[in-house]
């Protein structure tokens, strides 16, 4: 009845399809595999000796080859030393008027928050995602789920751990959401990784008051982030004619380009309200 | 000792797209370079040599990228297959073929990812940079792809000499 090229291609029809089901059945059930921590084990030493080493070649470049903009660079960081401690008196008085506040309110404000600083040591082999491995593992108390940051803001969240290195999923990734508030007007999304490393803001009401610039900061609602650690800032808004959300591109406040160290939250904060004695 | 000189050239291959490539921009959208390996085995080697291999490397870059887990494996089965069903009636020593080959293997890799994302996240689509990332991975994979097979080849030829080398000088002062 068929010949023997239509069975074949049949066949091959028929396998292709059996196996895309088999690899999404796969890959929404078991999102971590145990030979998975070992390849990463096995692999990333290696990668961590070439990094350090471009890492130490390229500082010896800076350190030793390259002082003639140093005296200039030092000048500069000396203004800016200078600039940062005059904030830093300011922001100590807003923090000791904002604990008289809270003293008043009967509210206090506990912060069990301890951090374990990690060296990015490799990025995604694939350019359409965007993870990294981290030079500490489960030895370290590392674990799936706890939020990677910098200084500038978020960074990711950890995806697969192995003894001595874990995978951290990068916000920027298509893969990655937190939830998230518009820090002036408190207005509640979701920060999607988007297209060139920018993010998306998603299902934000039309009705909620957005300029560009505004900073966007997590809302600590999806128990990963603690609340209000910065994720970026509004760069563009389209405010379509019909549909009850607007479109809102943000851009991180993290260079994921440049990511080398990394901290990780072992335990979240908690905000605990002090009963009245 | 074959098996050890594909770990080699496969841990340094992983190692630079992992770690070198990210450094300069234009090489951060390189394709897969396991896909080259992936071919010599296909035209050069036999089944039974290459499946451990092939089974290998598919977990290892399954494992240390984000994509969901099999999806390099299965792309590297179904290269390896087209690469022995074409063996049977094309001249394996043609440049161009090389290079059709390995612009397959990334369309391949490429389109079951695609496949696969859409499955799990329906609204994942296939990004406007996404397009743009794997139109170069095609003309990288189309230029740089047969030298890549050609130098992997060369190095497998000198590997097996010295070893010859190595045994032979052995079993020449033990016997």
């Amino acid at each position: 009845m068929f010949s023997k090229r239509s069975v074949i291609i049949i066949g091959v029809i028929v396998l292709l399809t059996v196996n895309v089901i088999v690899l999404s059945v796969i890959a929404s059930r078991y999102p971590s595999f145990r030979p998975s921590r070992i390849a990463i084990s096995l692999v990333a030493p290696f990668q961590q000796v070439v990094v350090r080493s471009i890492r130490f070649s390229r500082d010896l470049w800076r350190h030793y080859f390259y002082l003639v903009s140093v005296s200039k660079e030092n000048e500069n960081l000396k203004n800016a030393l200078r600039i940062a401690e005059k904030k830093n008196r300011d922001k100590a008085e807003i923090a000791l008027s904002n604990a008289r506040l809270r003293s008043l309110l009967n509210f206090q404000k506990s912060i069990n928050s301890e951090v374990i600083a990690c060296e990015v040591i490799a990025n995604d082999p694939s350019s359409l995602f965007k993870t990294v491995i981290i030079d500490k593992g489960e030895s370290n108390r590392l674990k799936r789920g706890l939020p990677v940051v910098v200084s500038e803001g978020v960074v990711g969240q950890i995806i697969d751990v192995s003894h001595h290195y874990s995978k951290v999923l990068l916000v920027i990734d298509s893969n990655s959401a937190v939830d998230a508030l518009i820090q002036r007007t408190r207005a509640r999304g979701l920060i999607k990784g988007g297209i060139s490393g920018r993010c998306r803001l998603e299902y934000v009401l039309r009705k909620h008051d957005i300029d560009i610039g505004d900073t966007v900061i997590s809302s600590g609602l999806d128990g990963v982030f603690p609340k209000g650690l910065c994720l970026g800032s509004v760069s563009n808004i389209i405010k379509e004619k019909s549909g009850i959300f607007q479109d809102v591109t943000v851009s991180p406040f993290v260079d994921f380009e440049k990511l080398e160290e990394v901290l990780v939250l072992l335990n979240l904060p908690s905000h605990d309200f002090v009963t009245e004695q | 000792m074959t098996y050890a000189f594909y770990s080699c050239i496969c841990l340094g291959l992983v190692v630079i797209r992992t770690t070198i490539f990210p450094i300069f921009p234009i090489l951060d959208n390189f394709f897969d370079l396991l896909l080259p390996v992936i071919v010599y085995l296909g035209f050069f080697r036999s089944v039974r040599e290459s499946i451990l291999m092939l089974i290998i490397l598919g977990i290892v870059m399954d494992s240390l990228s984000g994509v969901p887990f099999g999806l390099h494996l299965a792309s590297y089965a179904w290269l390896f297959v087209l690469v022995k069903w074409l063996k049977q009636f094309l001249h394996i020593s043609n440049y161009f073929l090389w290079s059709f080959v390995l612009t397959l293997g990334v369309l391949i890799e490429n389109i079951m990812l695609t496949i696969v994302e859409n499955l799990l996240n329906p609204g994942w689509g296939f990004l406007a940079n996404a397009v743009e990332a794997v139109l170069i991975q095609l003309v990288l994979a189309a230029l740089t792809g047969p030298l890549m097979i050609l130098l992997i080849r060369s190095l497998h030829e000198i590997w097996n000499q010295r070893l010859y080398r190595i045994i032979s000088k052995g079993s020449d002062e033990g016997g």
